[in-house]
Parts: structure tokens; sequence; C-alpha cells
């Protein structure tokens, strides 16, 4: 009986001593090894795994929409998805794949329901002290009109863009990822740097 | 690899990236409208690599995590089934003190009917709600009923006193739907409750 109220409890009424060392136990699990410690109820496995991801999961938001206010809903609600799906995760993929899967949905969902809202030059940040201030500028520009661009592409080639460029998936994963095939995703990032040159062209 | 058609998008895409080199395509020599078209697309994906996310301040991250934080706090926990989310402390409260009155109230209906009779009697007679559940379990035979037998062992030591006292519940709540349950149900929490008891080395 001790036993199964033990295996009840949550771990947070557990003395303090073994609360560290449970926390210390959770940073030495890999991922899928978290999922399973989420699933299993164990207080901080999904909070890890938030932590490990949330920049890149963020970083791809941020590369379908190109607004910091849009980003942090997207990957905030890529995660609270991924928590409802934890049981879905079979291993198959990496986490971050899986993660990718999620976000690319959730984004797409997104842009195909309002549109992208990009942000403005002055958002832009980090200037490179030892360029002149009119070289900066001009890389700002150009990097704002790129980053507009891609946001104007259909959205296969954007999720294939973003996912190949920026986040070296390979063109296998993209695919189980967009539900395509190799060749499709071969095509896809063909059209899509194409489309980018005629954007730029129009600008 | 064709050096008389001119190149496909998977076939650019692979010279782009690096997995064939421009000697593979012989056709790229003798076509410059192949040229032109892999220059472009070296020059996009160029552009594109140079493409950073500002990164947000070191605040933001703190406050994303708390935020989903937040959010999962209000979902259900993450795989656990009906079983997992009844058993689970302190999940386990409301059931276990309804199943307690449960035993309680029919510790004082068993006690204030008398003896159980033995397989084959006649059918009571009595006109209350309670009797008529007893007319039912009668024909059974009551000494092979396995949820009777439990009951019995845990009140067997029962004051009808104790249990007279015993406040019930109030219509709605879990204590009163337990007290309210019919014999298919209650030998179906019996079952759960003897795989619970039996199954952790209780």
């Amino acid at each position: 009986m001790a036993s199964s109220l033990a295996w009840t409890l949550p771990t947070t009424w557990m003395p303090a001593a073994e609360q560290r060392l449970t926390d210390a136990g959770l940073s030495e699990l890999d991922d899928s090894a978290l999922v399973a410690a989420s699933l299993a109820g164990r207080a901080g496995a999904f909070d890890l795994i938030v932590e490990r991801h949330r920049r890149p999961v963020y970083q791809l938001c941020y590369r379908y929409v190109a607004n910091h206010e849009d980003a942090s809903d997207l990957a905030q609600d890529v995660f609270l998805r991924a928590y409802r799906g934890l049981k879905n995760f079979r291993g198959q993929s990496s986490v971050a794949t899986w993660l990718y899967r999620i976000a690319v949905n959730v984004c797409l969902n997104r842009v195909t329901a309002k549109g992208p809202q990009t942000e403005s030059i002055d958002e832009s940040q980090f200037v490179d002290a030892s360029e002149s201030a009119s070289d900066a500028m001009l890389k700002q520009e150009r990097a704002a009109r790129v980053r507009d661009a891609i946001a104007q592409l259909p959205p296969k080639q954007r999720s294939t863009l973003i996912l190949r460029m920026y986040h070296e998936m390979s063109h296998q994963e993209i695919a189980d990822a967009l539900g395509s095939s190799v060749g499709a995703v071969k095509a896809n990032f063909f059209h899509a740097l194409g489309n980018l040159k005629k954007l730029l062209e129009h600008d | 690899m064709t050096d008389t058609h001119h190149l496909t998008a998977g076939e650019f895409v692979d010279l782009v990236e690096g997995a064939t080199s421009e000697g593979d395509w012989p056709h790229l020599a003798a076509c410059a409208s192949c040229r032109r078209q892999l220059a472009d697309l070296r020059e996009m994906q160029e552009a594109a690599s140079r493409i950073d996310v500002p990164e947000p301040s070191p605040l933001f991250w703190n406050h994303f995590s708390s935020r989903v934080r937040e959010a999962v706090a209000d979902e259900p926990v993450a795989g656990a089934g009906w079983r997992r989310r009844f058993w689970s402390w302190p999940g386990m409260l409301a059931p276990l003190s309804a199943v307690a009155a449960a035993v309680l109230v029919v510790a004082g209906v068993f006690n204030a009917r008398g003896p159980v009779p033995h397989a084959g009697a006649t059918k009571q007679t009595s006109g209350s709600s309670a009797a008529s559940t007893l007319e039912l379990l009668s024909d059974s035979g009551v000494d092979d009923d396995a949820s009777w037998k439990f009951v019995a062992d845990l009140t067997d030591s029962l004051d009808w006193d104790a249990a007279a006292d015993a406040s019930f519940a109030p219509d709605g709540s879990a204590e009163h739907a337990v007290t309210h349950l019919s014999l298919s149900e209650l030998q179906q929490l019996q079952r759960l409750l003897q795989e619970e008891l039996s199954g952790k080395g209780a």
C-alpha cells in the first residue's frame, strides 16, 4: 500500500533532498526519456523539453511570420499542442523534428488565416559595430526585404525553405513533416529560391 | 546524368547544396540558360542564409517558459487515462470518501435488515426500497454473491450507531452518486478496489 501511495504522489510532495535529486536526474535524460517522464507525470520533465527547444521553435515561427509578437504566440501554441499530443509521440523521429512538424502546422494555419505581419526595419537589432552606419542600414534593408519575400512564398515552398536552410532538416525529414516526397521537397525548394528572386526583383 | 537535357529541379538543388558538382553535368558547360539559373539559385540561397532571427531579450525566455507552464497547468495530465486520473492523489480523495460513505450506508441497511438469508430463501415482503434491492439479491443467493461478501467482510465489526451517525452526502455530490449505484455498478467498484489493493502490494 505504501508503495502504491508513493507511485501516485506527485513529486512536488517529495522531501526537498529527493526533489533536488529528481531535478538533477531529469537534466541527464535525453529528449525521448523526457517525453516518457512527462507522460509518467514527473514534475519538470516537460519544462525541460520546453527549455531545450524553445529557441529553435521560436525561430522557426518567426521565419514564418517575421514579427516577434506572433512568433511568441505561435511558439507557445506549439508547446501546448505538443503537451496535448505527448502520448502520440512514437519516437520514430527526434523530438526536435516532431516539434518542428507541429510548428509548421501551427504556422501554416496562422498565416493562411492572417497573412504575414512583418516588422519595420527600425525593429531590427544587433547592428555590427565594425560596419559603417550606411552599410549597416543597407544590410538591414536587404535582410528585411528578403525576410518579407520569404513570408510571401506559398506555404509549402516557405516551409521547405525554412526547414532546410535554418533547421538543417534532411529532405526526407522535411518530406515526413510536410507529408510529401523527397522529390516534391526538392522541387519546392527549387521553386522557393526561384520565387524569391522574382519577389526581390519586383520589390 | 544527361548532357543533352536541361537540369531538373532536383538536379539543380543537388548542385546548389553541394551534393553534386558542376563537373558531373557536362550540359552546364554547353547551356547558358542552366548556368544562369544555377547562379540565380545560389544567389538566393546565399541571401536567405544571411537572414537571422532577431534575438529576443534574455527575460523573454524565462517569461516564455512561465507562460507555457501556466498554459500546460490547465491541461489534463499528459498521458493520463481515466484509470490513472481516478487513482492519482489527490484525485483519489473524492471517490474513496464516496466509497467509504457507500460502505457505511450499505452496512447500515445490512445491519438494519438483520442476518443475510441463505440461498434459496423466499423473497422478503417489506415495502421499503432497500428491501426491494434485497429481494433481488436473495433470489440469486447472497452467500454466493461476492459483492455482499466483500461488504460483509468490511463491515463485520462496524457499529450501526456509527454508521447511522454518518452524514449523507448532498444531492449531486460524488458521495451521493456512489450511494445510488446499482448492484452491477457496486460490483464493478468492488472489483476495481480489489484490483488496486491486491495489485499494489497492499
